[in-house]
């Protein structure tokens, strides 16, 4: 679905500022898949993702989505732009119509569809995010500030991408805000068999949801692994910066100590299953 | 008023605590420097908002009494629309109640004649960094407070400094703002706020924008600005982690205060908090599921250190503690 050849990007080449922002990036994303991508301020992420709609062209390497290379100069990078949804950071300031499903069919109607295809998939879309009908005919601007947000993304949906991108899409929400989000990110997921790359900060969020977790550092690929492998290599995360979950710290502490505990465990219900035997032991016998 | 640099030995100190015994009150030296005198009281305080479009009347603080200590760092939790930052908007006047009172530091809110006083007294720092500032070059954006309350030329400079020096920010002195870090940005609009030598700073939300890097910055500073110099801090946040690191805790709902204490009585209630929209500390978490168990842990644990060690005591464990501390 997306591959990347030995791509690097550098910004403003030859100036005092230049800047190698990636540097012989090779991966590949299968369709369906769902990607955490993280790294810290200026590991190449935000480059990266922008690669992938077309918006940057690499500075060398191929980019191929769906099997169309995106450095080929017959490529239609506006039907690029369809396939691939970005969702940028604080989305929610691009909000600018009368209505919320107004702006929800920006996208659609822009692709050129029928009046009755654009209502449906606005429809659909803001069903998809959650947000309820009686909301549909309010300004954009009348609503939460987690609601805004699931808005812009319904914007996304609503032009139906094979690909999903979206860059910290929790960032500033409260927890229920986020919950939410994350929840509606992984029923579509799963619905719309949508390929998804979600970029954040916030290991706890990334290790709940993605099949695989892409660690960039340095604009380069750091590791490319199951979160439960990610996890093992806890100590290398910490090296580079990187926030590792505060369950996975406890069990790295635990294990420290000579405590029997499994590698790579990240979820508190993980954990909570890990120590279950050290403290049923005993105390369920004498229960019985 | 000057308190030994605490932060750096934190985790330390209450690890030795957990294996004394029960943990309770953070430690002796931070409850003396706090002083059970209220800086900023409020009073039955209820604030509506008025929409004109439709007519009515929203009521979004529903009757809070309260006050703040001075010197103490004190963090408003809940969830986005609790009311959490309308209450702060009260503490230097940006709101004035609908009824009820506010007193800061003697000064009434609702009396306009004292407004730039009580803007003096108390700074406000937001959400988004790039909102707050007005000036091309770092040291400027500082002095912006002080050059409008007409303070003389040489007290500005030697507050400018003070402040940069206060946030770590010296360096950058002659930066231009808009190439700044998030967290470095923060930590300018911070230093703008000490340029007014207040004697509270409320944050609102302060890190919500920031990367993980950029929120440890903020967050070491104003610890650091309340350990060392005695500064009251209100620390308005939906961040656990940041809540647990501050001598109390109030926790808005529905405009109405709906838990108060410190970080240990408030956090153990893992259900209540999930009720108000809130979670625990992972760490918190993981101690009450092993506890609905039978593990007969100390519930009151808020981080990685004292929960590892308090797992590990139970099971009979030798704690290595200072071990913890590369964590």
């Amino acid at each position: 679905m997306i591959k990347l050849e030995n791509v690097s990007y550098v910004y403003m080449v030859g100036g005092p500022f230049e800047k190698k922002a990636l540097d012989g990036v090779s991966l590949e994303i299968s369709e369906g898949e769902f990607i955490g991508l993280i790294g810290h301020t200026g590991s190449g992420k935000s480059t990266l993702i922008q690669l992938l709609n077309g918006l940057l062209k690499p500075s060398g390497g191929k980019v191929y989505i769906d099997g169309e290379d995106l450095t080929d100069k017959k490529t239609k990078l506006r039907d690029v732009r369809f396939k691939v949804g970005l969702v940028m950071q604080y989305p929610e300031y691009q909000l600018f119509e009368e209505t919320v499903i107004k702006d929800i069919s920006f996208g659609p109607k822009n692709m050129g569809l029928g009046e009755k295809e654009v209502l449906e998939r606005a429809r659909f879309a803001a069903n998809m995010v959650g947000l309820k009908e009686d909301t549909l005919e309010k300004s954009p601007f009348d609503l939460s500030g987690g609601q805004k947000r699931r808005a812009a993304i319904a914007g996304v949906l609503a032009m139906e991408p094979k690909i999903l991108i979206l860059d910290e899409p929790t960032a500033g929400l409260d927890p229920a805000g986020r919950n939410e989000i994350l929840y509606k990110l992984r029923d579509m997921h799963k619905r719309m068999n949508l390929t998804v790359i979600l970029v954040s900060h916030s290991m706890e969020d990334v290790a709940q949801l993605a099949d695989r977790i892409l660690v960039m550092n340095h604009g380069k690929v750091e590791m490319f692994a199951p979160p439960s492998e990610i996890f093992r290599q806890s100590g290398r995360l910490r090296e580079i910066g990187l926030a590792v979950p505060q369950i996975t710290n406890v069990m790295d502490m635990l294990k420290d100590a000579g405590l029997n505990v499994p590698d790579g465990i990240y979820t508190p219900d993980d954990a909570f299953e890990a120590l279950r035997p050290f403290f049923a032991g005993d105390r369920t016998q004498v229960r019985d | 008023m000057k308190k030994s640099g605490k932060a750096e030995t934190d985790i330390k100190l209450n690890i030795d605590k957990t294996s004394g015994k029960s943990v309770s009150a953070p430690s002796a030296s931070i409850e003396d420097s706090i002083s059970p005198v209220n800086i900023i009281t409020v009073e039955d305080l209820r604030f509506e908002y008025y929409d004109e479009e439709s007519e009515s009347r929203t009521e979004v603080i529903r009757g809070v009494s309260m006050g703040v200590r001075q010197g103490e760092f004190l963090t408003v939790l809940g969830h986005n629309g609790s009311g959490k930052s309308t209450l702060a908007k009260h503490f230097n006047a940006i709101l004035t109640p609908t009824s009820g009172k506010v007193i800061v530091n003697g000064l009434d809110t609702s009396d306009e004649e004292k407004l730039y006083e009580i803007r003096q007294t108390v700074g406000m720092v937001f959400q988004n960094p790039d909102n707050q500032m007005v000036a091309t070059i770092v040291e400027e954006d500082v002095a912006f407070a002080p050059e409008n309350l007409g303070v003389p030329s040489e007290e500005i400079r030697r507050r400018v400094d003070a402040a940069l020096a206060a946030v770590n920010m010296s360096e950058f002195k002659k930066h231009a703002p808009h190439m700044l870090s998030g967290g470095q940005k923060q930590r300018v609009a911070i230093a703008g706020v000490l340029a007014m030598d207040p004697d509270i700073i409320v944050l609102d939300e302060p890190t919500a924008m920031l990367d993980p890097a950029g929120r440890r910055e903020i967050i070491t500073t104003i610890k650091r600005l309340n350990r060392e110099q005695g500064m009251t801090v209100v620390l308005i946040t939906h961040y656990m982690d940041e809540a647990v690191q501050a001598d109390r805790v109030i926790v808005m709902d529905d405009g109405r205060i709906a838990m108060e204490g410190k970080p240990k009585e408030i956090f153990p209630n893992v259900e209540k908090l999930r009720e108000l929209g809130l979670d625990a500390p992972q760490s918190t978490e993981l101690v009450y599921r092993l506890n609905r168990i039978g593990a007969d842990l100390d519930p009151a644990v808020l981080n990685e250190a004292e929960c590892a060690a308090e797992i590990l005591m139970k099971l009979g464990y030798d704690t290595n503690k200072t071990a913890f501390l590369k964590y």
